[in-house]
């Protein structure tokens, strides 16, 4: 059980890093309450973050699987979070929406941090 | 090239991946399908559908082996595991001597300890074979021809890298209903996201190949390969006495085996006895417990046991010998998945699955985006009509692969070689198919057969095994399930993409009869280097 | 009709250029990487399998990048040049490495 959870936390880690690595694009941001193009200041902190959740699964997975089939389990998270993200943007509109609004509170820094 | 660097790669893109991408499609997926061989083989031979794993099986196994094989030197457990359903024996005879590398091998239902006598089946063997050998050539010349496909792959990967203008705006955009946008994108993005996966699969394929595709570096290993390393040392010409059944089942082996489970934290998965039934046998437990993949194909440890349950070795995990060498281990081991788990395993496979859908979508996007210009051509006619009774005509042939392996009787004569035979006759049909109807039709004829063949195959499944698919239900069986789940899955896939290109027609057809609104208007001034209803024309 | 023999005659001439290209980069980028990875492979030291392993992985590399190459230079006639020279250095390296 506790690999299972292990597994669900990398991934959801690697998802949240991609979802803030999309919000750099402007379409992406632009159904988001960051309805403007985001600044260049922005996309640094946005990408800081996102290596940061990465990095954090990185380590989850080195320390479940060792490091070098932990690095390999981790690519592959990585490349099924980036399809899944794509995919939610393209075909579920509203659940990106909301992941990015709610869950990554954009909702709330969005409005403030957004290019005037 | 004339042009700047982009031109030029975008030109070599274009044209190395045209000239080869019927056959890199074809590897590609039979390629994904391999890494899951072993359950596409234990499908194909429903025989083994009645095997449910029990906690009997090592009891069942050694009675076994003390019945049928009390003179054996030694003998082999394979136990039950996340990719197999049975129990596996095998040992070696000790009066047979060293001729002989592999002894008698049966295969136990684990909760029964009836022997299986399984169908001949060329199963998932064939298509792993195929994806780096093909089939019916000369074996060298078959690893030639792939190992060219596979260095055209890896230019192509390279020079699409280089080409590509927006490969970070873009990394996550998928414009559908969109014509020569949407194919650009599904390209686009099947290549990207999977990148890392792409480029070592590929030059991890080639240096698997290396053997062949670069004789003037194997010859001084040839030359200088140590004779007769696989002589077995431990075959004694000389009767031994039976074992007793219940003096071997007294033996402490379950200690054994969860001392050995709790020390790696994975299940033990064989089990090997050297001299059974005398009091200096040896008992040497493995199972996956390898967590570096430089280590090669050595990189899992063992745990040797006394018959009094001591460990008296402890067998270490291989290291590799240097960088070189632990290099091209860790690619070895990747491209041939033989340390993966159940999820890096459907990872890989996932990543694969993106591999062939980036090689398909760049074989139709060709088609595509010339469609307004050459349509009549020959060249283009030839990728038009190739591009069908390669994809679809490969899902085709798949499809037809695991129905005729049920639907053949199971005693027939040559039966392997009958269900590869009908594969290559469907592939073929197939392929003649699309040259004559090179337009939606031939699309939406095959990616019809294919979805039809796949959304049955549960049906068929059931019908045609020993046991229905209430029985593998039941009975956790993942591997029978999965892979029919995977079947629907793919049909779905299919139907949809049958249903795709059937309504570009309608669409077409709207747009003849209709005047395009202002909004229309400027989309389609958008999309002029596209071609008016290019879609319809792939 | 001369329009159409000069077009005719480029035709011929970018096939030719890329028939050119092609062979340079194919036969010759094969031996370039032959001789570049195992002058590499010998200048490191390397031996028996470790040699084997390590001529593979730069092998493959090299062939690529000489192929990418070959095809970015703007005339046939100066990737020829270049990838010709570029190949005898490889070769003049290869001998040094192999102590000729």
């Amino acid at each position: 059980m506790s690999i299972v959870l292990d597994v669900v936390f990398a991934f959801v880690l690697t998802y949240l890093s991609f979802l803030l690595l999309s919000l750099g694009n402007k379409k992406h941001a632009g159904i988001t309450r960051l309805t403007s193009i985001p600044s260049p200041l922005l996309i640094i902190v946005l990408h800081c973050l996102a290596y940061f959740l990465m990095a954090i699964s990185l380590i989850n997975c080195i320390d479940v699987w060792k490091t070098e089939i932990g690095v390999v389990v981790w690519v592959g998270l990585l490349q099924l979070a980036s399809v899944l993200v794509s995919a939610t943007f393209t075909y579920f509109p509203a659940i990106y929406t909301v992941l990015c609004n709610y869950l990554l509170l954009v909702a709330f820094w969005g409005p403030r941090l957004r290019e005037k | 090239m004339k042009g700047n660097v982009r031109k030029s790669m975008t030109w070599l893109h274009t044209w190395s991946s045209v000239l080869v991408g019927w056959l890199l499609f074809a590897i590609f997926f039979t390629g994904t399908l391999s890494f899951f061989r072993t359950e596409i083989t234990y499908w194909m031979q429903p025989e083994q559908h009645a095997a449910v794993p029990s906690e009997k099986a090592l009891e069942l196994g050694l009675r076994y082996l003390a019945i049928n094989a009390p003179n054996a030197s030694e003998w082999q457990l394979s136990l039950p595991d996340a990719r197999s359903q049975t129990l596996d024996l095998s040992w070696r005879d000790a009066n047979v001597g060293n001729e002989r590398r592999r002894g008698p091998r049966v295969m136990l239902n684990p909760s029964t300890g009836e022997e299986i006598k399984v169908r001949e089946t060329a199963g998932g063997n064939f298509l792993y074979r195929f994806h780096f050998e093909l089939y019916g050539i000369d074996r060298t010349v078959g690893r030639w021809i792939v190992g060219v496909v596979s260095m055209t792959m890896f230019v192509a990967i390279i020079s699409g890298v280089i080409m590509h203008r927006k490969i970070f705006a873009d990394f996550f955009m998928f414009r559908p209903k969109k014509k020569l946008l949407s194919w650009i994108d599904g390209h686009a993005i099947s290549a990207v996201l999977a990148l890392p996966f792409h480029i070592m699969i590929t030059f991890s394929g080639l240096i698997l190949l290396g053997a062949t595709l670069l004789p003037f570096n194997s010859e001084e290993r040839v030359r200088n390969r140590p004779q007769g390393t696989e002589v077995r040392q431990n075959a004694q010409q000389q009767n031994l006495a039976s074992p007793d059944i219940n003096a071997l089942l007294a033996l402490p082996i379950s200690s054994m085996i969860a001392h050995a489970e709790s020390t790696w934290q994975v299940p033990v998965e064989s089990l090997s006895i050297s001299h059974p039934g005398k009091a200096n046998a040896q008992f040497t437990l493995s199972g996956n417990n390898r967590t570096q993949l430089s280590a090669g194909r050595g990189g899992s440890s063992a745990l040797v046991f006394n018959a009094q349950g001591e460990v008296i070795n402890e067998r270490p995990a291989s290291v590799a010998a240097n960088a070189s060498q632990a290099t091209y281990n860790y690619l070895d081991m990747l491209h041939q998945a033989r340390f993966a788990d159940t999820l890096t395993r459907w990872l890989l496979f996932f990543a694969g699955i993106l591999g062939t859908i980036m090689v398909g979508t760049g074989s139709v996007l060709w088609v595509v985006k010339r469609a307004k210009q050459q349509l009549g051509e020959f060249s283009f006619e030839l990728v038009r009509g190739s591009n069908i009774g390669s994809i679809a005509g490969l899902m085709c042939a798949t499809g037809g692969y695991f129905w005729v392996n049920r639907l053949l009787p199971a005693d027939l004569t040559s039966r392997s070689l009958w269900e590869i035979k009908v594969f290559f006759a469907i592939w073929l049909v197939c392929v003649v198919a699309g040259f004559i109807w090179r337009d939606r039709k031939g699309w939406v004829i095959q990616l019809g057969f294919a979805t039809v063949l796949f959304a049955l195959v549960p049906l068929l499944d059931h019908v045609t095994s020993a046991t229905g698919l209430d029985f593998a239900i039941a009975n956790g069986d993942s591997l029978r399930v999965g892979f029919d789940l995977m079947c629907l899955t793919l049909a779905a896939v299919l139907g949809y993409a049958a249903y795709h290109v059937k309504r570009a027609k309608a669409v077409k057809a709207r747009r003849v009869n209709s005047t395009p609104s202002p909004k229309r208007k400027d989309r389609v001034r958008q999309d002029k280097p596209q071609g008016k209803n290019s879609e319809a024309l792939i | 009709m001369k329009s159409q023999t000069v077009e005719r005659v480029t035709i011929n001439r970018e096939r030719l250029d890329v028939a050119l290209r092609t062979l340079i980069a194919v036969a010759l980028g094969y031996a370039f990487s032959a001789w570049l990875s195992s002058a590499i492979a010998n200048f490191i030291g390397a031996e028996g399998r470790e040699h084997e392993v390590l001529v593979r992985m730069l092998f493959f590399c090299v062939y690529c990048t000489f192929i990418l190459f070959t095809f970015i230079f703007d005339t046939t006639k100066k990737a020829s040049i270049v990838m010709t020279a570029l190949s005898a250095l490889a070769l003049c390296l290869y001998s040094i490495s192999t102590g000729l």
